[in-house]
Protein backbone atom coordinates (compact mmCIF):
# COMPACT_ATOMS: atom_id res chain seq x y z
CA UNK A 1 0.00 0.00 0.00
CA UNK A 2 1.30 3.50 -1.18
CA UNK A 3 1.97 6.64 1.92
CA UNK A 4 -1.00 9.07 1.37
CA UNK A 5 0.21 12.36 0.72
CA UNK A 6 -0.85 13.86 3.93
CA UNK A 7 1.29 11.20 5.88
CA UNK A 8 4.00 11.45 3.64
CA UNK A 9 3.68 15.29 4.72
CA UNK A 10 3.52 14.40 8.43
CA UNK A 11 6.07 12.25 8.00
CA UNK A 12 8.49 14.89 6.70
CA UNK A 13 7.05 17.08 9.61
CA UNK A 14 8.15 15.29 12.59
CA UNK A 15 11.41 13.98 10.88
CA UNK A 16 14.84 15.13 11.48
CA UNK A 17 16.51 17.44 9.27
CA UNK A 18 19.89 14.50 8.30
CA UNK A 19 16.75 12.25 7.81
CA UNK A 20 14.92 14.85 5.40
CA UNK A 21 18.68 15.19 3.88
CA UNK A 22 19.04 11.28 3.32
CA UNK A 23 15.39 11.08 2.17
CA UNK A 24 16.15 14.25 -0.81
CA UNK A 25 19.79 12.35 -1.37
CA UNK A 26 17.53 9.99 -2.73
CA UNK A 27 15.61 12.62 -4.76
CA UNK A 28 12.72 13.39 -2.96
CA UNK A 29 12.15 17.30 -3.90
CA UNK A 30 9.37 17.57 -0.86
CA UNK A 31 12.07 16.77 1.75
CA UNK A 32 14.30 19.19 -0.06
CA UNK A 33 11.75 21.81 0.06
CA UNK A 34 10.84 21.30 4.36
CA UNK A 35 14.49 21.89 5.02
CA UNK A 36 14.35 24.70 2.83
CA UNK A 37 11.16 26.27 4.96
CA UNK A 38 13.44 24.96 8.02
CA UNK A 39 16.56 26.72 7.16
CA UNK A 40 15.50 29.46 5.23
CA UNK A 41 15.44 32.30 7.82
CA UNK A 42 18.38 31.12 9.74
CA UNK A 43 20.58 31.25 7.00
CA UNK A 44 19.18 34.66 5.07
CA UNK A 45 19.85 36.37 9.04
CA UNK A 46 23.58 34.64 8.54
CA UNK A 47 24.29 36.14 5.28
CA UNK A 48 22.70 39.54 6.11
CA UNK A 49 25.13 39.94 8.87
CA UNK A 50 27.95 38.95 6.18
CA UNK A 51 26.95 41.39 3.70
CA UNK A 52 25.08 44.15 5.41
CA UNK A 53 22.65 43.87 1.91
CA UNK A 54 19.20 42.45 1.52
CA UNK A 55 19.52 41.53 -2.21
CA UNK A 56 22.95 39.82 -1.28
CA UNK A 57 21.55 37.87 0.99
CA UNK A 58 18.63 36.68 -0.87
CA UNK A 59 20.96 35.86 -4.13
CA UNK A 60 23.51 33.92 -1.80
CA UNK A 61 21.34 31.79 0.62
CA UNK A 62 19.19 30.92 -3.16
CA UNK A 63 23.05 29.82 -4.35
CA UNK A 64 23.68 28.20 -0.75
CA UNK A 65 20.29 26.13 -1.26
CA UNK A 66 20.99 25.24 -5.55
CA UNK A 67 24.64 23.92 -4.07
CA UNK A 68 23.33 21.88 -0.95
CA UNK A 69 21.14 20.62 -3.23
CA UNK A 70 23.85 19.62 -6.37
CA UNK A 71 26.09 18.19 -3.54
CA UNK A 72 23.61 16.03 -1.47
CA UNK A 73 25.45 12.67 -3.31
CA UNK A 74 28.24 13.97 -0.72
CA UNK A 75 26.35 14.71 2.53
CA UNK A 76 27.08 12.27 5.26
CA UNK A 77 24.59 11.45 7.47
CA UNK A 78 26.69 11.94 11.04
CA UNK A 79 27.12 15.20 9.99
CA UNK A 80 24.60 17.92 11.24
CA UNK A 81 22.37 19.52 8.16
CA UNK A 82 22.70 22.75 9.74
CA UNK A 83 26.49 22.87 10.12
CA UNK A 84 27.25 21.52 6.63
CA UNK A 85 24.15 24.07 4.91
CA UNK A 86 26.46 26.91 6.88
CA UNK A 87 29.79 25.44 5.94
CA UNK A 88 28.75 26.12 2.37
CA UNK A 89 26.86 29.54 2.95
CA UNK A 90 30.44 30.45 4.56
CA UNK A 91 32.04 29.68 1.53
CA UNK A 92 29.31 31.25 -0.99
CA UNK A 93 30.19 34.53 0.84
CA UNK A 94 33.61 34.40 0.74
CA UNK A 95 33.38 34.15 -3.23
CA UNK A 96 30.88 36.69 -3.15
CA UNK A 97 33.35 39.27 -1.13
CA UNK A 98 36.40 37.86 -3.88
CA UNK A 99 34.26 38.47 -6.62
CA UNK A 100 33.21 42.15 -5.18
CA UNK A 101 37.14 42.97 -5.15
CA UNK A 102 37.72 41.80 -8.98
CA UNK A 103 34.80 43.69 -9.21
CA UNK A 104 35.74 47.07 -7.40
CA UNK A 105 39.16 46.62 -9.05
CA UNK A 106 37.97 46.63 -12.35
CA UNK A 107 35.46 48.86 -11.78
CA UNK A 108 37.83 51.43 -10.53
CA UNK A 109 40.13 51.23 -13.78
CA UNK A 110 37.33 52.85 -15.32
CA UNK A 111 38.14 56.71 -14.87
CA UNK A 112 34.62 57.77 -16.96
CA UNK A 113 31.97 56.52 -14.01
CA UNK A 114 30.26 59.27 -12.07
CA UNK A 115 30.39 60.10 -8.34
CA UNK A 116 28.02 57.68 -7.49
CA UNK A 117 30.20 54.26 -8.11
CA UNK A 118 30.49 53.72 -4.48
CA UNK A 119 27.42 53.10 -3.76
CA UNK A 120 26.97 50.88 -6.46
CA UNK A 121 29.53 48.84 -5.46
CA UNK A 122 30.70 49.11 -1.77
CA UNK A 123 27.32 47.92 0.26
CA UNK A 124 28.68 49.39 3.19
CA UNK A 125 28.03 52.97 1.19
CA UNK A 126 25.08 51.93 -0.63
CA UNK A 127 21.35 53.01 0.75
CA UNK A 128 19.50 50.57 -1.41
CA UNK A 129 18.78 47.30 0.50
CA UNK A 130 20.70 47.81 2.85
CA UNK A 131 19.20 46.62 6.80
CA UNK A 132 21.39 46.70 9.72
CA UNK A 133 19.59 46.58 12.71
CA UNK A 134 22.46 46.30 15.79
CA UNK A 135 25.03 48.56 16.10
CA UNK A 136 27.23 46.16 17.59
CA UNK A 137 26.42 43.18 14.76
CA UNK A 138 27.49 46.27 12.74
CA UNK A 139 30.51 46.86 14.31
CA UNK A 140 31.42 43.00 14.37
CA UNK A 141 30.72 42.70 10.62
CA UNK A 142 33.51 45.88 9.33
CA UNK A 143 35.82 44.82 12.42
CA UNK A 144 35.97 41.61 12.27
CA UNK A 145 38.11 39.24 9.92
CA UNK A 146 35.22 37.15 7.67
CA UNK A 147 35.76 34.13 9.79
CA UNK A 148 36.06 35.79 12.99
CA UNK A 149 32.54 37.02 12.42
CA UNK A 150 31.15 33.83 10.91
CA UNK A 151 32.01 32.26 14.10
CA UNK A 152 30.89 35.00 16.49
CA UNK A 153 27.37 34.80 15.07
CA UNK A 154 27.20 31.12 14.66
CA UNK A 155 28.40 31.02 18.55
CA UNK A 156 25.81 33.91 19.84
CA UNK A 157 22.80 34.01 17.49
CA UNK A 158 22.97 29.94 16.07
CA UNK A 159 23.98 28.90 19.70
CA UNK A 160 25.87 26.49 17.44
CA UNK A 161 28.41 24.35 19.45
CA UNK A 162 32.53 24.84 18.74
CA UNK A 163 32.83 21.80 17.38
CA UNK A 164 30.71 22.38 14.43
CA UNK A 165 31.18 26.22 14.13
CA UNK A 166 34.87 24.47 13.44
CA UNK A 167 33.40 22.23 11.14
CA UNK A 168 31.76 24.87 9.32
CA UNK A 169 35.34 27.34 9.37
CA UNK A 170 37.56 24.13 8.74
CA UNK A 171 39.44 24.82 11.73
CA UNK A 172 40.06 23.12 14.85
CA UNK A 173 37.89 23.26 17.67
CA UNK A 174 40.95 24.77 20.23
CA UNK A 175 41.47 27.30 17.10
CA UNK A 176 38.03 28.12 17.00
CA UNK A 177 38.18 28.94 20.71
CA UNK A 178 40.75 31.01 19.98
CA UNK A 179 38.94 32.80 17.39
CA UNK A 180 36.71 33.83 19.31
CA UNK A 181 38.03 35.24 22.17
CA UNK A 182 39.79 37.70 19.99
CA UNK A 183 37.17 38.32 18.16
CA UNK A 184 35.70 39.59 21.74
CA UNK A 185 38.66 41.55 22.79
CA UNK A 186 38.43 43.23 19.15
CA UNK A 187 35.07 44.12 19.29
CA UNK A 188 35.01 45.23 23.02
CA UNK A 189 37.64 47.86 21.46
CA UNK A 190 36.23 48.61 18.95
CA UNK A 191 33.19 49.18 20.70
CA UNK A 192 34.48 51.17 23.00
CA UNK A 193 35.93 53.29 20.41
CA UNK A 194 32.95 53.62 18.69
CA UNK A 195 31.11 54.67 21.68
CA UNK A 196 33.49 57.16 23.85
CA UNK A 197 34.50 58.44 19.87
CA UNK A 198 37.77 58.07 21.12
CA UNK A 199 39.75 56.22 18.50
CA UNK A 200 42.99 55.68 19.07
CA UNK A 201 42.37 55.33 23.38
CA UNK A 202 43.82 51.78 24.65
CA UNK A 203 41.77 48.74 24.71
CA UNK A 204 40.76 48.05 27.81
CA UNK A 205 40.44 44.51 26.66
CA UNK A 206 43.56 43.79 24.98
CA UNK A 207 44.26 41.35 22.63
CA UNK A 208 46.01 37.68 23.02
CA UNK A 209 49.08 37.31 20.60
CA UNK A 210 50.09 33.68 20.67
CA UNK B 1 35.02 38.33 42.88
CA UNK B 2 35.21 39.73 38.91
CA UNK B 3 37.92 41.79 37.97
CA UNK B 4 36.62 44.70 35.34
CA UNK B 5 37.82 42.72 32.72
CA UNK B 6 35.80 39.78 33.33
CA UNK B 7 32.97 42.06 33.81
CA UNK B 8 32.93 44.02 30.49
CA UNK B 9 33.39 40.34 29.08
CA UNK B 10 30.21 39.06 30.39
CA UNK B 11 28.51 42.41 29.42
CA UNK B 12 29.90 42.02 26.02
CA UNK B 13 28.54 38.70 26.05
CA UNK B 14 25.17 39.48 26.97
CA UNK B 15 25.00 42.27 24.78
CA UNK B 16 25.91 40.12 21.45
CA UNK B 17 23.36 37.46 22.39
CA UNK B 18 20.72 39.92 22.98
CA UNK B 19 20.95 42.13 19.81
CA UNK B 20 21.62 38.85 17.86
CA UNK B 21 17.95 37.96 19.76
CA UNK B 22 16.78 41.43 17.87
CA UNK B 23 18.23 40.39 14.89
CA UNK B 24 16.35 36.52 14.74
CA UNK B 25 12.97 38.42 14.28
CA UNK B 26 14.09 38.76 11.12
CA UNK B 27 12.70 36.78 8.30
CA UNK B 28 13.64 35.43 4.54
CA UNK B 29 11.64 37.78 2.29
CA UNK B 30 7.83 36.11 0.95
CA UNK B 31 8.45 33.96 -1.97
CA UNK B 32 12.03 33.03 -1.51
CA UNK B 33 10.84 29.57 -0.71
CA UNK B 34 9.40 29.02 -4.01
CA UNK B 35 11.92 30.84 -5.81
CA UNK B 36 14.61 28.68 -4.17
CA UNK B 37 12.58 25.54 -5.22
CA UNK B 38 12.14 26.85 -8.59
CA UNK B 39 16.09 27.03 -8.77
CA UNK B 40 16.47 23.96 -7.35
CA UNK B 41 13.93 22.11 -10.11
CA UNK B 42 15.92 23.89 -12.80
CA UNK B 43 18.89 22.37 -11.64
CA UNK B 44 17.51 19.05 -11.06
CA UNK B 45 16.12 19.57 -14.74
CA UNK B 46 19.39 20.38 -15.77
CA UNK B 47 17.93 23.45 -17.64
CA UNK B 48 20.69 26.28 -16.07
CA UNK B 49 23.24 26.19 -13.66
CA UNK B 50 22.76 28.62 -10.03
CA UNK B 51 23.90 31.98 -10.23
CA UNK B 52 24.22 33.96 -13.13
CA UNK B 53 23.74 33.08 -16.87
CA UNK B 54 26.50 32.37 -18.87
CA UNK B 55 26.50 33.69 -22.28
CA UNK B 56 27.30 31.40 -24.79
CA UNK B 57 29.99 34.09 -25.99
CA UNK B 58 31.84 33.67 -22.71
CA UNK B 59 31.45 29.45 -23.04
CA UNK B 60 33.03 29.97 -26.69
CA UNK B 61 35.94 32.23 -25.07
CA UNK B 62 36.17 29.98 -22.04
CA UNK B 63 36.65 26.51 -24.44
CA UNK B 64 39.16 28.55 -26.57
CA UNK B 65 41.43 29.77 -23.45
CA UNK B 66 41.43 26.11 -22.54
CA UNK B 67 42.41 24.82 -25.65
CA UNK B 68 45.64 27.86 -26.16
CA UNK B 69 47.08 26.48 -22.95
CA UNK B 70 46.75 23.24 -23.55
CA UNK B 71 48.42 23.88 -26.90
CA UNK B 72 50.91 26.32 -25.40
CA UNK B 73 51.97 24.16 -22.55
CA UNK B 74 51.04 20.85 -23.18
CA UNK B 75 51.53 20.27 -26.75
CA UNK B 76 55.40 21.71 -26.90
CA UNK B 77 56.53 19.14 -24.20
CA UNK B 78 55.02 18.56 -21.72
CA UNK B 79 54.23 20.74 -18.56
CA UNK B 80 57.37 22.01 -16.66
CA UNK B 81 56.58 21.25 -12.99
CA UNK B 82 56.54 23.62 -10.15
CA UNK B 83 60.71 24.47 -10.67
CA UNK B 84 61.04 27.68 -8.61
CA UNK B 85 63.58 29.46 -10.83
CA UNK B 86 61.77 28.27 -14.14
CA UNK B 87 60.94 31.37 -16.48
CA UNK B 88 57.62 31.28 -16.18
CA UNK B 89 57.84 30.80 -12.54
CA UNK B 90 60.22 33.70 -12.06
CA UNK B 91 57.25 35.71 -13.73
CA UNK B 92 54.52 34.97 -12.29
CA UNK B 93 55.97 35.64 -9.11
CA UNK B 94 56.90 38.97 -10.45
CA UNK B 95 53.26 39.46 -11.84
CA UNK B 96 51.81 38.28 -7.74
CA UNK B 97 54.35 40.93 -6.21
CA UNK B 98 53.00 43.29 -7.91
CA UNK B 99 49.55 42.54 -7.98
CA UNK B 100 49.77 42.45 -4.15
CA UNK B 101 51.60 45.82 -3.83
CA UNK B 102 48.76 47.21 -6.08
CA UNK B 103 45.84 45.55 -4.03
CA UNK B 104 47.74 47.24 -0.83
CA UNK B 105 47.84 50.73 -2.30
CA UNK B 106 43.74 49.95 -3.69
CA UNK B 107 43.27 49.44 -0.06
CA UNK B 108 45.55 52.90 1.04
CA UNK B 109 47.07 51.30 4.19
CA UNK B 110 48.56 47.64 5.12
CA UNK B 111 46.58 48.25 8.49
CA UNK B 112 43.38 48.67 6.31
CA UNK B 113 43.86 45.58 4.39
CA UNK B 114 44.91 43.43 8.16
CA UNK B 115 41.98 44.81 10.31
CA UNK B 116 39.52 45.14 8.05
CA UNK B 117 39.20 43.46 4.77
CA UNK B 118 42.40 40.92 5.89
CA UNK B 119 40.57 37.60 6.09
CA UNK B 120 38.92 37.37 2.31
CA UNK B 121 41.77 39.69 0.97
CA UNK B 122 44.53 37.33 1.75
CA UNK B 123 42.57 34.13 0.51
CA UNK B 124 41.98 36.26 -2.58
CA UNK B 125 45.92 37.28 -3.07
CA UNK B 126 46.54 33.31 -1.84
CA UNK B 127 45.00 32.27 -4.58
CA UNK B 128 46.04 35.01 -7.35
CA UNK B 129 49.48 34.47 -6.22
CA UNK B 130 49.03 30.75 -6.57
CA UNK B 131 47.32 30.97 -10.32
CA UNK B 132 50.25 33.20 -11.08
CA UNK B 133 52.83 30.93 -9.53
CA UNK B 134 51.55 27.52 -9.97
CA UNK B 135 53.01 26.88 -6.80
CA UNK B 136 50.54 26.61 -3.57
CA UNK B 137 53.21 26.24 -0.92
CA UNK B 138 54.97 29.56 -2.26
CA UNK B 139 52.01 31.55 -2.14
CA UNK B 140 51.27 31.01 0.80
CA UNK B 141 54.58 31.52 2.11
CA UNK B 142 54.56 34.85 0.45
CA UNK B 143 51.32 36.10 1.90
CA UNK B 144 52.35 34.67 5.51
CA UNK B 145 55.42 36.79 4.88
CA UNK B 146 53.25 40.05 4.07
CA UNK B 147 50.09 39.04 6.28
CA UNK B 148 51.30 37.65 9.46
CA UNK B 149 48.36 38.65 11.09
CA UNK B 150 46.03 36.84 9.13
CA UNK B 151 47.79 33.55 9.61
CA UNK B 152 48.27 33.79 13.17
CA UNK B 153 44.48 34.70 14.13
CA UNK B 154 43.15 33.04 11.95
Amino acid sequence: MTQSAEERRSGEESASDEELALAARDGSRDAFSRLVERHQDRLFRFLLQKTGNRHDAEDLAQMTFVTAYRKLSRYQSQDRFGAWLFTIAHRQAIGHFRSFFRRKRLHENVATLGEDRNEIFDPARGVEGREESSVLWRIARTTLSKSQHTALWLFYAEEMPVVEIAAVLRKSPGNVKVMLHRARGRLATELMKEENGQKYRKSFYPEVTL
Amino acid sequence: MKNSIERNADLLEERLKAEARAASERRAPSGFHARVMRAVAAEAEGKVRPGFPVPLVFRMAAAGAVAAALAFFVLPGGWKGTDPTGPEQVAGVGQAESFWFDYRLYLESPELLENHFHGAAAVYVMNEYEYLSRDAAMARDFVQSMAPRWFATD
